[in-house]
């Protein structure tokens, strides 16, 4: 039976619960935004993750990295949907990294993170959280909020479509640097140099 | 030159990883295993801000003008099956925590009794019980043990005084059972905190301190407040908390138990214990509260 002094003890042990669950995934979640949204809302996202952990404590399950990500994820979510309302002008320059390379072009980001930024945002993060997050898929799902059998034809789904698009991507560049080619060729029997 | 397309998961994977925004980048100083600086920051500011356990916002709109189960221990919230509970009253108007003092005052002529009316009105109902239950919180168990004590059975352990408030321990069950309001003027603006049945309480030893709450806060019609309780040895005489701010809060001691409270969030960082034969210094701490001498 529970004491009186064990009653008032729970306050300290939820204080310690938080301290530990903070300290063990704080550089995840530091890391997971930082992939995510630029560097000055960092802080921001994850101040408000851990916030919605400690008013929440007593729904943290035992395994508490998805919990957390699925969190940090929404608030991100509101954030971008914040923005898109408060500042649709702005959008642009408070975009999320993954958002900003939809919006460059693939010669500044790269034919993977284009190809990345051209999936849906459910697979886009289908894929990251395993890739960079090193998420189990049975993790990523409840990151997700998707049942693991829901995700793993997700995942499936989205490593065809980044096949697919990387596939396309590479044989857009061919076809730029053949027609490159063909107009240095006729640059030079001009006589010309190419510019 | 392009990469072939990955024909393996593995090659694409191995493409992703390049992707990688972070890949390359030295990592921010909470990205090592210590937290960094700006982590602890946020950790402790975290820890020392109010739990408040929050609720669906159609349920919240739909019981505006009830009593709301908002608040609880600020030092954190509790398991199923010990949670402290805090019930504020609704919209009512703000006040201040008029008259409040670093030393409690004498109570005025019918307060204490005005304070114990309104705390034993706070204690949770079985509409309340009802409602914890249909919302699935944690703490629906806890209310139904503590609606099978009599409003009868709860006595006055302790009470403090400040100007307009009077804070109170109240136990029931044989001690078994504890709750701590703060009540002012008036009905609506009283707070209460209330706990699960337990065994007997023990009592620290003789010239020491136990503090069984520490950095407590608490919230009356807006307006949040922190208090500090716990039980006392038979040859304290007196405890005086010293807050971050460097403001000295005297302690009411009386029954084995001791109790403080001031407005605002600020912690306590130390308290000193006096007996008959010297006064000592002890810090406080979240880590450390339990057993505080």
């Amino acid at each position: 039976m529970s004491r009186p002094d064990d009653r008032r003890e729970q306050p300290i042990r939820a204080a310690e619960q938080f301290e530990e669950l903070f300290r063990s995934h704080y550089a995840t979640v530091v890391s997971y935004a930082r992939r995510r949204v630029p560097a000055e809302s960092v802080d921001d996202v994850v101040a408000e993750t851990f916030v919605v952990a400690w008013r929440r404590l007593e729904r943290v399950p035992a395994e508490s990295l998805p919990w957390l990500l699925a969190v940090a994820r929404n608030v991100i979510m509101a954030q971008r949907r914040g923005a898109r309302r408060r500042h649709a002008l702005r959008l642009r320059l408070q975009s999320t990294a993954v958002e900003a390379v939809e919006r460059s072009s693939a010669e500044e980001l790269g034919p993977v993170a284009a190809a990345l930024a051209r999936l849906s945002e459910k697979d886009r993060e289908a894929l990251t959280l395993i890739a960079w997050e090193g998420l189990r898929p049975s993790q990523a799902a409840a990151v997700l909020g998707e049942s693991p059998s829901t995700f793993r034809v997700r995942l499936h789904r989205a490593k065809r479509r980044l096949r697919r698009s990387l596939g396309e991507h590479r044989e857009q560049d061919e076809m730029l640097a053949h027609c490159l080619r063909a107009k240095e060729s006729h640059l030079m029997t001009q006589g010309e140099h190419p510019s | 030159m392009t990469k072939p397309t990955p024909s393996t998961d593995e090659q694409l994977f191995e493409l992703l990883h390049e992707a990688d925004p972070l890949a390359g980048n030295p990592p921010l100083a909470g990205e090592s295993h210590a937290v960094g600086i700006e982590g602890e920051r946020l950790l402790q500011h975290i820890l020392s801000s109010e739990h408040v356990i929050s609720r669906p916002i159609r349920q919240r709109a739909r019981q505006r003008r009830r009593l709301v189960l908002s608040v609880t221990f600020g030092g954190g919230v509790a398991a199923a099956t010990a949670a402290a509970l805090v019930f504020t009253a609704g919209n009512a108007p703000s006040v201040a925590f008029a008259g409040w003092s670093a030393s409690p005052t004498a109570p005025a002529s019918g307060q204490l009794v005005a304070a114990e009316a309104a705390c034993l009105a706070r204690l949770p109902s079985s509409s309340d019980t009802e409602r914890a239950r249909a919302d699935g919180t944690a703490h629906a168990p806890v209310m139904e043990s503590l609606l099978k004590i009599a409003p009868s059975e709860w006595q006055v352990a302790l009470s403090d005084t400040r100007g307009s408030f009077t804070m109170l321990i109240l136990e029931a069950a044989k001690g078994q059972a504890q709750a701590t309001c703060l009540s002012g003027t008036s009905p609506s603006s009283t707070a209460l905190s209330v706990g699960p049945v337990g065994g007997q309480p023990s009592s620290p030893p003789e010239g020491q301190a136990t503090a069984v709450s520490t950095g407590s806060q608490g919230v009356v019609n807006g307006n949040a407040f922190t208090y500090i309780e716990g039980r006392v040895g038979a040859a304290v005489t007196g405890i005086t908390l010293v807050l971050a701010g460097g403001t000295r809060v005297s302690a009411t001691v009386a029954n084995g138990l001791f109790l403080a409270w001031w407005p605002g969030s600020q912690q306590a960082i130390s308290e000193e214990v006096a007996t008959s034969t010297g006064t000592s210094t002890h810090p406080l701490g979240l880590s450390n509260t339990l057993r505080i001498r």
